[in-house]
């Protein structure tokens, strides 16, 4: 990727220090969302996989580990020595669920009253980590790297997008500042019903405003395609030059509430909807901006037609999503903490 | 007919000072990289089967021609206006004078 633009995005580089003070009013805001909620997922997995590493290395043996991977997605195994077993047999150590159906394991005291939880337990409990959002956490550590790559894609259209959009007003994207507006509210609402309704809203105005850009941008394509233009004699340059303009809004719209909309679903844990949208988004650089990436490139006075003109690395966006959602939607991804022999 | 190359290099001379090259000529002298079809008049690169000018240089051509039929189906109005009048006014004048 062209090194200026990639400093110039330097906040889509994941290794990069969450961003404070978002501004909605930033043409950097939608992308700046997504890229945060990215840097915030990446660093809770690398949390959760310390935490779940330092648990699971202390009590079981790597060899378990392995060989329950290769039969299942995820699965981590607690060990206990021979000597625990024996006293869970003998009834030194008791197994106990509470109501929460969550299980300890409590040391028989020389009074025979039972003590305090095993520290494994404990650690594992009073952390709170849910198997679930563990599972999403650690597929996120590994994938990483296909994020970072999704990332850097999107600065590269990030970067031409924005200086469209400057001073750009108009009822087209109204939709799309009902949606940003709404979801900014979103945010500082306490009450949670509210907040969920807000956000609901602000995604339906952010998939309208993208649809319905879409749709304005394929019929201007096709206009310029069918050389509808020339019916206009003496002219066509002209007409040309408003339907470019109109294309390029279209554009840098469509990618804002894409992006809005990706890093929305990111912020709320939703990752799987997020792909879904990145997915959408790939689909629609295929299916609308590649196919015509030449003819757009013969219309727009700002392209030189070359693989590093605008279209042309706009349509190189091919955000490979399969792999992240496949993994994201596998079933199999339940950890398995439990109790078993070594030699099992 | 009449297409014309040039260096897709970006970061090549030749491609800086839109320098052209015959259809003929397969690579870049500055560069060695292979040539591509460029529009004749803003050298924006072309596909292969395009024309000699980009869809936007090819309307721009057109709009002129069209230009210049209106401009000159005008001055042929005036100039026919002038030569019924100029041909009145020589058969008053030839009246007067006989």
């Amino acid at each position: 990727m062209d090194e200026n633009i990639k400093s110039k995005n330097g906040y889509m580089d994941l290794a990069s220090p969450v961003s404070d003070e978002l501004s909605p009013y930033s043409a950097t805001y939608p992308v700046e969302l997504l890229s945060n909620g990215l840097k915030l997922k990446l660093a809770q997995a690398e949390n959760i996989a310390e935490s779940v590493y330092r648990a699971v290395a202390k009590a079981s043996p790597m060899v378990a580990q392995v060989r329950e991977a290769t039969k299942k997605g995820y699965k981590y195994v607690v060990d206990a020595t021979e000597s625990t077993l024996e006293a869970i047999e003998s009834g030194k150590i008791k197994l106990t669920t509470e109501n929460s159906g969550e299980m300890y394991a409590q040391i028989r005291e020389a009074n025979g009253h039972y003590g305090s939880k095993l520290p494994i337990k404990k650690e594992m409990f009073e952390k709170g980590i849910d198997p679930i959002q563990m599972a999403n956490a650690l597929q996120m550590k590994v994938l990483q790297e296909q994020v970072q790559q999704i990332a850097d894609q999107i600065a590269v259209i990030d970067h031409s997008v924005r200086e469209v959009i400057q001073g750009q007003q108009n009822d087209r994207i109204g939709l799309y500042y009902s949606g940003l507006t709404l979801y900014f509210e979103a945010r500082k609402i306490n009450d949670s019903e509210l907040k969920k309704a807000l956000i609901a809203q602000s995604l339906r105005a952010l998939s309208e405003a993208t649809f319905q850009l879409g749709l304005s941008m394929q019929s201007d394509i096709k206009y310029l395609a069918d050389g509808e233009f020339k019916i206009g004699k003496g002219k066509s340059v002209g007409l040309i030059d408003s339907r470019m303009y109109s294309i390029n809004q279209s554009f840098a719209f469509i990618h804002q509430a894409t992006m809005l909309r990706a890093g929305i679903y990111c912020n709320e844990g939703e990752l799987t909807a997020m792909s879904t949208v990145l997915k959408e988004y790939s689909y629609f650089i295929d299916g609308t901006v590649a196919k015509n990436a030449g003819l757009l490139a013969q219309c727009d006075t700002t392209d030189t037609g070359t693989e590093k003109g605008v279209w042309k690395s706009r349509a190189k966006l091919k955000l490979d999503v399969s792999e992240f959602n496949k993994k994201l939607n596998a079933p199999d991804k339940t950890i398995y903490l439990g109790v078993s022999k070594e030699n099992e | 007919m009449g297409k014309i190359k040039g260096c897709g290099n970006e970061s090549c001379e030749a491609h800086k000072k839109k320098i052209t090259y015959k259809e003929s000529e397969a690579f870049c002298s500055k560069c060695g990289s292979p040539l591509v079809y460029v529009c004749k008049d803003c050298y924006t690169q072309l596909p292969d089967y395009t024309e000699k000018y980009c869809v936007r240089c090819l309307a721009k051509h057109e709009d002129r021609k069209n230009k210049a039929k209106k401009v000159g189906g005008g001055a042929l109005a005036v100039g026919c206006v002038i030569l019924t009048f100029g041909k009145k006014a020589l058969d008053v004048a030839k009246k007067i004078k006989g």
